[in-house]
């Protein structure tokens, strides 16, 4: 867009700026021995002293710091940000604010959620931001500033903790930071970034303050915490526990040292004594920490007290065992790590030195913590609730944040410490050289791997131009209803940020209030086929009962949705631009000019509005300002504090660096080799079916035996005969497979059974394949595929069209009363209420009386005895939803949850009401199809069959509707049958389908003439009016007989396949 | 102070305050008092009955001592109450109506006021005007069906031209057009500034046309479609056929052209259910859908000698007389060899009615049967021939081998090693 392009020239326009801004901090930072006394602090300041000689290489370190990470992550992130998962979600926020700064309600998601669930200041930001240089462009300004205030509170973070050059080393390691990329680049978390980066600079003036009794730096520090907290709250609280603590700890450590004049001989008593010392103190910052923290965002403390979050979790990969799925492992653990792992001996040698034994125990339990569900230690010591509210992966990211300050030491101490001392003098100066190398490699490679993972790995689908949506969206007052985006990623949060329609999904869940997703698992509806079969069925739900929520439009990315789409009666309209296929729901109500909101107190509106940017002001004023005052005093003074760090295990550690690559590789080299396609009879068939499911024909092919298969050509021809739901629109889940002896040496028979997740249920199929060993690979045994000859060559069909008018006049105002057609006129001819096996639907059967095709809509109310409704949902699948003249179609609506609009007495099901609601149709509906040869074969007691497909069109889903009669002809159940094969033109499907139990069928109510409506007309009233032959021996007419007790009525209803991926 | 000054200072005091009394009674003499009685005046008007539209200036006599401003003509209609400010021609108050306000028709209360109070009140009936213009026009439902007891409404409403409906009692001439039909009229009278007329549905399918007339206003034309009645009886007939068992060949099969019990051809799209029996039991089912009143079906060929009974019916009414066709045996030879060594049978030449091979992929069924155990194999031809490799664990022992196509079967015995 051209916002975006102005936006980004800009943003890169505004470096030197920021850089700027940050170095103004620094203005106090001075340089050469004159800061401190080199000879004061030399019995203290081993093995880092010699850094006192040359602190002018520190602080180039730490500039070269802050550029490198200004074009390392500054140039890549203009590339990667729209990739990360999180970014578009902050960048809908922000352009919330840009349209409305007071406004805390926000209607576009989730039916209205309240903004003031998220700490606002970064989107704030943005937002103010966005009047110039547009949203993106906000985002990248920001995220420029804050990676070079990360950089800053790093660098000085870490000079309390070690001396300035292992600080600056550990600035120049933040920029290569595996888990600081991560965040960034690939979860797009900027609050949290913004959090941390705020709290590392915050750390070091607490740390002075509380060390060296200097009450401006607790204003400053608080005044940092403040903004951390506007930023990201969750930073604030856990980092008062992991970062706060450890640095007044460490405070505490050095007073004491500094009083007795040695880091050996502190006592637990002179520890407690000091701490009894400052206690006082340290009480009034916590107070203040959590006034501050209460008011500075009170509206959010207040929204999440007064309207909980009350949902089902929603599951997390941080909380898996890492062992178990190794993707999460990687995610959460490896990639944060990163390099850091080789010198994790190193990190704890000195996190368990005394002086450190606060960042000790804080490192060790976020990084316990961080393990997820690999151990069962996280859940027992966070408890089960927030064990599964939280995401475990933070523990990590700020354990290897903590880290950083001895990563810079040890990197210190390789390129030119003690290390190196130690490796040139065991193994020479070419193994040295060699281990830094490699190790510098490393770091600068797993960073740009970090950086690249998009391009490794897709995190999200492909980039999607909105324009098209946006202009739909705008004309003929589409954005009257609500949309829903399938298939998006989380574009759709930008999307959303570019309308003013509505979506009834979201991508913040913890905002979610309707008890059909707070019930759920389900993060978004937009991915529900990532989730399993509680996604799909979520899905289900909200497009089942769409008039609910006003839910008109669907713009779908996948095709994976379409047979659900097209099953449960919505309507392909057309392919927009972007290939983005909208969908349709005729008859549904357009929104209410007044939505419901939750209003929240006006002061509490300006709160949200006026004190996160003015703690950013004030912040910015007060580190300004004070920073150019004291920086000096506290370089000098600081020095003579530092205590010796001695004992250290150069061997281990060098032992550990190799173990661990070797580990690695051999682990690396035996998990390839396993992973090998060919290697197994297992690994060929995983490997096969692996690429059907990603449509990877080719490499399939080269599965099969070299002697024996077909030619690629052949072979494609053949494959793309075999149309159907599973070849075109499943997700293979499982495969199950048992062995057994060949025919021959060297042969395996392979029985699988392969389940499919599709939008419609779980599939299953059974395939045989013979598998061949040569050599040291196996290969599949070439099968035969469809291969029947119809007679003709060329057929004629005679077809019917239709086509609905709408406006006849083009006029951008609303329709004409001259173009509103009638409601075609619908017969309800019987229904009942029934439940099995706990379980409670309406069935029944339709008609249209019209002379038009007609759209039915079938809604079902249940109510108890007393006349309190206990649920309502429409026919979804278990329908033929267009009808043409005088064509019937049985149904079942499924109650598939009890959802009373207000608590009721009982949930007894007593009674029921029929909806019937009608449109005309224009839609083509393909209607050549046949059956024959219906029986129960008494083997196996079930149904089988023929559908012929006599017609000029290829079928890609054939569903059969099902319907059940007693031989009085009453209805008795109706269920749809998917076949999983598509069916060509002028050939046949076969199908197979076991018998259903309906022994324990019970009717609770039968239809009448009061509860079935049509139009909202009683059913009388069209019997009275129309001469509807109502022969009950004519319903159905001509069933197929299964069993002398059992007949079946089977309808035919076809998905057809896109006219350009028929053969 | 002496007694004496202090006396001379009060009286001066006195004498002030008398003064002062005095010149405020000379100021408020000046000013007019309170007027706590009713203002007269009084409107002039001969009539209460006006046209819209014609009423362009009422005049009232009032109480010319009161100031010219303060004398308002509220006008009370259906739209709400409107102030008109009037002025003075010699002693006539005058109040121009602004034309918006007295082109609406219908009862007009004025009330002549001043100082808000009202000096005089008279009700005025503002009558529509002649109709002119268009005649608006409301038709529902816009499709009846034929002879049902459907009946479609159209309402018109004439306006004069300031857009009122015209006056109660007015004659609205509604012309209609049955399909096939001459032109009729009827008249319908204004009533509640709306005029009606039902239309039934009679026996002719098409389109009702419907135009309104009042005066010199006319309506534009209208539509209500006579859609047909439920089909009739349907009966078949066949439009190309092989009267052969090979299931890849299909039999066309079509409807006459359907009418519903009146002689109207069905609408398109119509369904008809096609239904195949054999020995009375159904064996295939297949919707057809009319066009021009035609529905063709195409059904597949048995794969065995049958007779079939093919019926045809709309949903409801009771199938239409049947059609019967034979089919007899598509393979007319057959011959099965077991290659011993290769453990394969092979089927072929299979030879059809005509002498010549079967067509490609001409399915065959194998049945090898031995006691109680059944093994079913499907297997296709090429050129004639096809080919059954047996597993090599197949059990062995000796075999009734049952091969069938096209309606003929042939056994044989084979030793299986």
């Amino acid at each position: 867009m051209k916002e975006d392009l102005v936006g980004i020239r800009f943003s890169v326009g505004s470096v030197l700026f920021l850089a700027g801004m940050v170095l103004f901090f620094e203005k106090g930072l001075t340089t050469g021995p004159d800061s401190f006394s080199p000879l004061a602090g030399l019995q203290y300041l081993t093995p880092y002293n010699r850094l006192l000689a040359m602190p002018k290489r520190a602080l180039q370190f730490y500039y070269l710091a802050l550029l490198s990470g200004l074009v390392l992550h500054g140039v890549t992130l203009v590339f990667t940000f729209e990739g990360t998962y999180d970014a578009f979600v902050h960048l809908f926020f922000a352009d919330h604010y840009a349209e409305n700064w007071f406004e805390t309600w926000d209607y576009k998601w989730y039916a209205g959620f309240t903004i003031t669930s998220y700490p606002p200041l970064v989107h704030q930001v943005i937002a103010l931001l966005s009047k110039v240089v547009g949203l993106k462009g906000g985002f990248l300004i920001w995220s420029f500033f804050i990676i070079l205030v990360f950089i800053r509170g790093v660098f000085h973070f870490s000079r309390i903790w070690v001396d300035d050059r292992a600080a600056a080393y550990a600035a120049v390691l933040a920029v290569f930071s595996t888990s600081f990329g991560e965040a960034l680049h690939i979860f797009g978390q900027l609050p949290s970034i913004t959090g941390i980066a705020l709290l590392l600079n915050a750390c070091p003036e607490l740390y002075y303050w509380l060390r060296y009794n200097q009450p401006h730096r607790l204003l400053t520090g608080l005044s940092l915490l403040a903004v951390t907290s506007t930023a990201h709250h969750v930073t604030t609280i856990f980092g008062m526990v992991f970062f706060v603590l450890p640095t007044l700890g460490l405070a505490v450590m050095n007073r004491c040292a500094a009083r007795i004049g040695s880091e050996d001989d502190i006592h637990f008593k002179d520890i407690f004594t000091e701490v009894i010392r400052v206690l006082p103190r340290v009480i009034v910052f916590g107070i203040l920490v959590i006034l501050i923290t209460v008011v500075v965002i009170f509206p959010y403390w207040y929204w999440s007290k007064s309207d909980p979050i009350a949902q089902v979790p929603i599951p997390h990969g941080s909380r898996d065992s890492y062992l178990e799925v190794l993707s999460s492992g990687l995610v959460f653990f490896l990639i944060p790590w990163g390099m850091m792992l080789f010198f994790l001996p190193f990190l704890f040698r000195e996190l368990f030195r005394k002086r450190n034994i606060f960042l000790g125990l804080s490192i060790t339990l976020a990084f316990l913590l961080g393990t997820g569900g690999t151990t069962p230690l996280p859940q027992m010591m966070l408890g089960e609730t927030a064990f599964n509210i939280l995401t475990l992966d933070r523990f990590t990211y700020w354990a290897t944040l903590l880290a950083l300050p001895f990563w810079g030491a040890f990197f210190f101490e390789l390129i030119e410490g003690s290390y190196r001392d130690y490796l040139e003098r065991r193994t020479g100066v070419f193994f040295h050289r060699f281990l830094v190398g490699t190790l510098v490699a490393g770091v600068v490679i797993s960073a740009l791997v970090v950086i690249n993972f998009q391009n490794i790995r897709a995190t999200q689908p492909a980039k999607i131009a909105i324009d098209p949506i946006v202009n739909f969206m705008a004309r003929d007052k589409h954005h009257d209803w609500r949309y829903l985006t399938l298939g998006f990623g989380d574009q759709m949060a930008w999307l959303s940020a570019n309308i003013d329609a509505l979506s009834i999904d979201g991508n913040y869940h913890s905002v979610r209030r309707l008890p059909e997703m707070t019930s759920r698992a389900v993060e978004r509806l937009e991915n529900a086929k990532y989730l399993g079969m509680e996604g799909i069925n979520s899905l289900q739900e909200f497009l089942t009962i769409p008039e609910k929520y006003r839910l008109k439009f669907i713009f779908s990315n996948d095709k994976f949705y379409d047979p659900l789409l097209f099953f449960a009666g919505w309507n392909k309209v057309q392919q927009l631009e972007n290939n983005i296929v909208v969908w349709e729901k005729p008859d549904i109500p357009t929104l209410p000019s007044v939505l419901p909101r939750k209003n929240i107190p006006i002061y509490q509106r300006l709160m949200w509005g006026l004190i996160p940017v003015s703690c950013l002001i004030l912040a910015l004023v007060l580190n300004g300002w004070f920073s150019m005052r004291s920086f000096g005093q506290e370089s000098s003074s600081r020095m003579a504090t530092v205590l010796a760090t001695k004992g250290q295990y150069w061997g281990v550690y060098t032992l550990w660096l190799l173990g661990l690559a070797v580990g690695i590789a051999g682990f690396s080299a035996y998990k390839g080799y396993q992973n090998l396609d060919q290697v197994s009879p297992q690994n060929v068939i995983d490997a096969y079916f692996n690429r059907l499911d990603f449509k990877d024909f080719p490499k399939a092919y080269t599965y099969f035996n070299p002697d024996t298969r077909p030619s690629l050509d052949q072979y494609l021809m053949e494959l793309s005969l075999e149309g159907g739901i599973l070849s075109s629109y499943a997700k293979l889940d499982a495969l199950r497979t048992t062995y057994q002896k060949g025919d021959h040496p060297g042969e395996l028979k392979a029985e699988i059974e392969a389940s499919w997740l599709t939008a419609l249920h779980y599939y299953q199929t059974k395939h045989t394949i013979t598998l061949t060993q040569r050599g040291l690979f196996w290969y599949i045994e070439p099968f035969q595929l469809e291969k029947r000859t119809p007679p003709d060559q060329f057929v004629r069909i005679p077809a019917i069209d239709f086509f609905s008018q709408g406006k006849r006049k083009a006029l951008a105002d609303k329709v004409e009363k001259r173009d509103i057609l009638d409601r075609p006129d619908f017969y309800i001819l019987s229904a009942a209420l029934v439940e099995r096996s706990g379980q409670y639907a309406v069935i029944g059967e339709a008609i249209n009386t019209d002379n038009d095709p007609g759209y039915l809509t079938l809604e079902a109310v249940m109510y108890n005895r007393q006349g309190q409704e206990l649920a309502r949902y429409n026919a979804r699948d278990a329908i033929s939803h267009m009808l043409y003249p005088k064509e019937s179609t049985t149904f079942r609506v499924d109650f598939t949850a009890l959802r009373p609009p207000v608590p009721v007495t009982d949930s007894v099901p007593h009674s029921f009401v029929v909806f019937a609601r009608s449109m005309v149709a224009a839609e083509g509906y393909y209607k050549n199809t046949g059956l024959q040869q219906v029986r129960v074969d008494s083997n196996t007691q079930h149904m089988q069959g023929e559908v012929i497909n006599y017609g000029a069109r290829q079928i890609i889903v054939p569903q059969l509707l099902l319907s059940y009669y007693r031989p009085d002809r009453k209805l008795l159940w109706v269920e749809p049958l998917y076949l999983s094969g598509g069916i060509r033109p002028q050939r046949q499907k076969a199908f197979d389908h076991p018998l259903p139990d309906l022994g324990d069928i019970r009717v609770i109510q039968w239809g009448n003439d009061d509860n079935l409506r049509i139009n909202g007309v009683p059913r009388q009233e069209y019997r009275q009016t129309l001469q509807i032959p109502l022969d009950v021996q004519r319903y159905p007419a001509a069933p197929f007989i299964l069993k002398d007790d059992l007949w079946v009525n089977i309808k035919v209803i076809a998905q057809m396949a896109a006219l350009s991926d028929e053969s | 102070m002496s007694l004496k000054q202090i006396h001379a200072k009060r009286r001066c005091s006195i004498l002030l305050i008398y003064i002062a009394l005095l010149v405020n009674l000379a100021c408020s003499a000046d000013s007019p008092a309170p007027d706590s009685a009713t203002p007269q005046g009084r409107i002039l008007l001969t009539d209460s009955l006006f046209q819209a539209g014609i009423l362009t200036s009422i005049y009232a006599r009032a109480d010319t001592a009161r100031a010219d401003k303060s004398w308002l003509l509220i006008w009370s209609d259906a739209l709400g109450d409107t102030p008109v400010t009037g002025s003075w021609r010699n002693d006539t108050l005058v109040f121009s109506i602004p034309r918006n306000l007295c082109s609406h028709s219908g009862r007009v209360q004025l009330s002549l006021t001043s100082g808000g109070q009202v000096a005089d009140q008279r009700f005025l009936q503002l009558t529509p005007a002649a109709p002119e213009g268009v005649v608006e026009t409301y038709v529902g439902p816009k499709t009846i069906t034929v002879s049902s007891g459907q009946r479609a409404m159209v309402v018109a409403i004439p306006k004069d031209a300031f857009g009122n409906p015209v006056a109660t009692g007015t004659v609205v001439t509604f012309s209609l057009r049955y399909p096939g039909q001459s032109i009729v009229t009827r008249e319908s009278l204004m009533d509640n500034l709306v005029s009606s007329i039902l239309i039934p549905a009679e026996e002719r399918k098409g389109q009702i046309l419907v135009g309104a007339t009042a005066g010199k206003a006319s309506s534009v034309e209208e539509g209500i479609a006579l859609t047909p009645a439920w089909p009739g009886q349907v009966s078949l007939e066949v439009e190309s056929w092989v009267p052969f068992a090979d299931p890849r060949q299909y039999v066309a099969v079509r409807t006459n052209p359907i009418v519903d019990a009146l002689g109207n051809l069905v609408a398109d799209g119509t369904l008809v259910q096609i239904v195949v029996r054999e020995q009375e039991q159904v064996v295939g089912s297949y919707p057809g859908f009319t066009s021009n009143g035609v529905a063709q079906v195409h059904l597949q060929n048995p794969n065995h000698p049958a007779d079939w009974e093919i019926t045809a019916f709309a949903n409801g009414k009771a199938e239409g007389p049947a059609l019967r066709l034979g089919f007899v045996p598509y393979v007319v030879a057959l011959a099965v060899t077991y290659l011993d060594e290769e453990k394969t049978l092979r089927i072929g030449p299979v030879k059809a009615p005509l002498g010549q091979l079967v067509t490609d992929d001409f399915p065959m069924e194998v049945t090898l049967q031995q006691q109680d155990q059944h093994y079913h194999f499907s297997v296709l031809t090429q050129d004639g021939f096809c080919s059954l490799s047996l597993p090599a664990d197949f059990p062995a022992g000796i075999y009734r081998c049952s091969v069938m196509a096209g309606g003929q079967r042939i056994s044989r015995e084979i030793y299986i090693r």
